[in-house]
């Protein structure tokens, strides 16, 4: 089954330039936000990150008994997604 | 190899094995092509190694890992509040401009930018390798006595 985003690319006028760049402009702030994120998690407060590490955060999620099997089914699905379809 | 919740790194001759595999194999795969068998069988036997991976290491009844234990030291109320943020607001925007109608072009997806990406044999790569590399993370996280303080 093809993707959503296997569909055919219209005509770009400036009104798809526009809400383009708006789109990845988003995805920009979000990537920014994530790397201030790892940042912020390397900044200890009184011995203590205020931010959950990224590898923390991964042990927290595989050591639940319930939300380690999204994180595995998520990892399976995202490969396939990207690679297999 | 990824480094556990401390940043402790496994070393010894068996990461730089698990490198040169992995950089291989996604080498390999990089060389296939989206809904052939040949791409549906080398992304399985990682899903299917990961999956056994878990089944086998990690213990049906988890104890929280030595990091996730309160030690009697003041610990921030929130460590994971930003990250979960993030990701509904990761989430939230991706079916945003997936639903969004319009041309792909128009409505750019993590799909959309990542399949850009892969085009290429090198991103596409690079992509896979990284895929690993978060698969050996998980199994890793999940598997006691491998998180260290």
């Amino acid at each position: 089954m093809a993707r959503r985003g296997d569909r055919p690319l219209g005509h770009p006028g400036a009104c798809a330039d526009v809400t383009a760049l708006l789109g990845y402009a988003v995805w920009v702030v979000l990537a920014v936000a994530m790397l201030a994120l790892s940042a912020a998690s390397q900044v200890a407060s009184r011995g203590r990150s205020v931010v959950a590490r990224p590898a923390t955060v991964l042990a927290r999620l595989a050591s639940d008994p319930w939300l380690r099997v999204p994180l595995v089914v998520g990892w399976a699905w995202v490969g396939w997604h990207l690679f297999a379809r | 190899m990824p480094a556990d919740a401390h940043g402790t790194r496994v070393g010894g001759p068996l990461v730089v094995v698990g490198l040169v595999v992995s950089a291989g194999y996604a080498v390999a795969a990089a060389w296939t092509t989206p809904f052939t068998w040949g791409a549906n069988l080398i992304t399985a036997i990682p899903i299917a190694a990961v999956a056994i991976g878990a089944a086998v290491l990690w213990p049906a009844r988890p104890d929280k890992p030595s990091a996730l234990v309160r030690d009697g030291r003041a610990r921030p109320r929130h460590p994971y509040l930003g990250w979960v943020v993030l990701l509904a607001a990761v989430v939230g925007w991706e079916l945003a401009e997936y639903l969004w109608r319009g041309s792909r072009g128009a409505h750019p997806t993590l799909s959309s930018m990542v399949d850009a990406f892969d085009a290429h044999t090198v991103g596409k790569a690079v992509a896979f390798f990284a895929w690993l590399w978060l698969g050996a993370a998980i199994v890793r996280s999940g598997t006691p006595g491998r998180v260290r303080t």
